[in-house]
């Protein structure tokens, strides 16, 4: 299991929190989704064997987001 | 908050504000099944039906292996015979494809589980706006505590109004997030439930849970009416009038899209920022503060009205029909002649626009008797209240009330609706 924090730039509010994390219902391999409206941010737990960070990059971006992801010294 | 200014507010900004938070209920509730092809586009291994009508696959658990096996790092035989055991697992099967005859689902069809969502909805907002009513009575609000109420909602609206319209960062905590596992839940009942037939009022009433932040401004005003029934008035007819812009979306199926609604968020910032000041100078009103624009703008009028005076004197003095020098009035004191200025009974019409004249005279030390005639006084106006002698009134639609007034000292006693926003004033002296 690996997680991996995105940076997520265009949250408009909390209903994108909403969004963002609904996604963990619709790609297989992610256990769980906690983005932040505040922060700017999603950590995502994932199983890197079933789903790549570029399938959560594209997910994302289906949904209307950017997801940078960010380097540990960026946490 | 008149009960209007709330349907309209609905109708525009608050419905498709409502909606971005709340559209993937209401998908749900319809039973449109529109798949999410995330998982379909990844899915790059799919394969193509054979022959009509049906065809051989080996599903998706197959897929899934193959994936496995692809980033497990096996190459060439190793990798060839692993993929040819999974075949060998995974066997291709028939499969028959969906009856093409098979009626599809009418737009009609969708209209039960709308309004079924739209009435659970709405009766659950006006039961929660009932509630937030009574939690503003049992606060015993006293004018001045209402006015430091529409304060604070004011600055949580104004701050909201600078997160939509994003200023800063910081007013990025002007916001009230629902609880992680309310959402998490919503989202797994959603998903699970399908298309049962509760379905719809059961999620159209958890929407009470997801309030979009208009939603909250106009919840706060339901606590601000410190009366149940106001509270659910203020609330059913926002939600009423948020509610045709989901019946629209109800048979576009649409969502807005990611710049669209970015766009969207900066309109409804500029109105919620409007609304905003509007409960900041209520509150202001209401405390009696100078720094209200009423008191600012009596004030300047007094300015104007007193050079007004000085040139009227030193150009024309009017004169009266015994040729003795008329008493000169200023421009807002002149709409006062209705009212009986130097008798006891001083005279307010109230009507749903307005508290006029917005000046009234009055002798001080003395007693009075204020006859307020209702004249079709169906908003906020109803809610009469003079702060400094703690008097609140609900006025008729159309009658008269009669409230005594006792000895005042020099100088002026506002008077206010119990948001803020109707003015008038005595002037004792």
């Amino acid at each position: 299991m690996t997680t991996k924090t995105f940076k997520v730039p265009d949250m408009d509010c909390t209903a994108c929190v909403m969004h963002l994390e609904g996604i963990e219902d619709k790609l297989n391999g992610i256990e769980m989704i906690d983005a932040n409206y505040r922060k700017q941010r999603m950590v995502v737990d994932y199983d890197e064997a079933e789903v790549s960070e570029q399938d959560i990059i594209t997910a994302v971006k289906k949904e209307g987001y950017t997801a940078v992801p960010m380097q540990e010294s960026e946490d | 908050m008149n009960p209007i200014i709330a349907f309209v507010t609905g109708l525009t900004a608050g419905g498709l504000s409502c909606l971005a938070v709340q559209a993937g209920l209401l998908t749900t509730s319809i039973g449109d099944q529109a798949k999410d092809d995330i998982e379909e586009e990844l899915r790059d291994a799919k394969p193509e039906p054979t022959t009509e009508p049906g065809h051989y696959e080996r599903g998706h658990e197959f897929i899934r292996e193959v994936r496995l096996l692809k980033a497990s790092g096996l190459r060439h035989k190793r990798y060839a015979q692993a993929l040819q055991a999974l075949k060998y697992r995974y066997p291709k099967v028939y499969v028959v494809p969906e009856v093409a005859s098979e009626p599809k689902k009418t737009k009609l069809h969708t209209l039960q589980p709308v309004t079924l969502f739209l009435t659970a909805r709405l009766a659950a907002y006006t039961a929660l706006g009932f509630l937030l009513g009574w939690v503003g009575t049992a606060l015993q609000l006293t004018p001045y505590t209402r006015a430091a109420l529409l304060i604070v909602i004011g600055i949580f609206m104004l701050g909201t109004a600078l997160r939509m319209l994003n200023v800063h960062p910081i007013f990025r905590h002007f916001v009230i997030e629902p609880p992680k596992k309310v959402t998490r839940y919503m989202r797994k009942k959603a998903k699970n439930d399908g298309v049962h037939k509760l379905t719809p009022i059961v999620l159209g009433s958890l929407t009470v849970l997801i309030p979009c932040g208009i939603t909250q401004v106009m919840m706060a005003a339901a606590i601000a009416t410190g009366n149940p029934l106001a509270g659910a008035t203020i609330m059913f007819a926002f939600i009423l009038g948020t509610s045709p812009i989901f019946f629209v979306l109800a048979f576009l199926t649409t969502r807005l899209e990611g710049k669209l609604q970015s766009s969207f968020l900066k309109l409804v910032g500029v109105i919620i920022l409007v609304l905003s000041l509007v409960s900041i100078n209520g509150g202001l009103n209401l405390a009696g503060s100078p720094l209200s624009l009423n008191s600012i703008q009596q004030s300047i009028n007094d300015r104007f009205g007193s050079a007004d005076k000085t040139t009227a004197e030193n150009s024309t003095p009017p004169v009266d029909v015994n040729g003795e020098k008329a008493p000169t009035q200023s421009p807002t004191a002149s709409s006062v002649q209705s009212s009986d200025a130097t008798g006891d009974v001083l005279k307010l019409t109230a009507s749903s626009a307005s508290y006029s004249p917005g000046v009234i005279k009055a002798s001080a030390n003395k007693a009075h008797k204020l006859e307020i005639t209702s004249k079709d006084n169906g908003g906020c106006g109803r809610a009469f209240t003079i702060p400094s002698l703690g008097k609140q009134e609900i006025l008729p639609e159309n009658g008269v009330t009669t409230i005594d007034i006792p000895p005042q000292q020099t100088g002026k006693m506002r008077m206010t609706c119990a948001m803020g926003m109707y003015n008038a004033v005595i002037e004792f002296s």
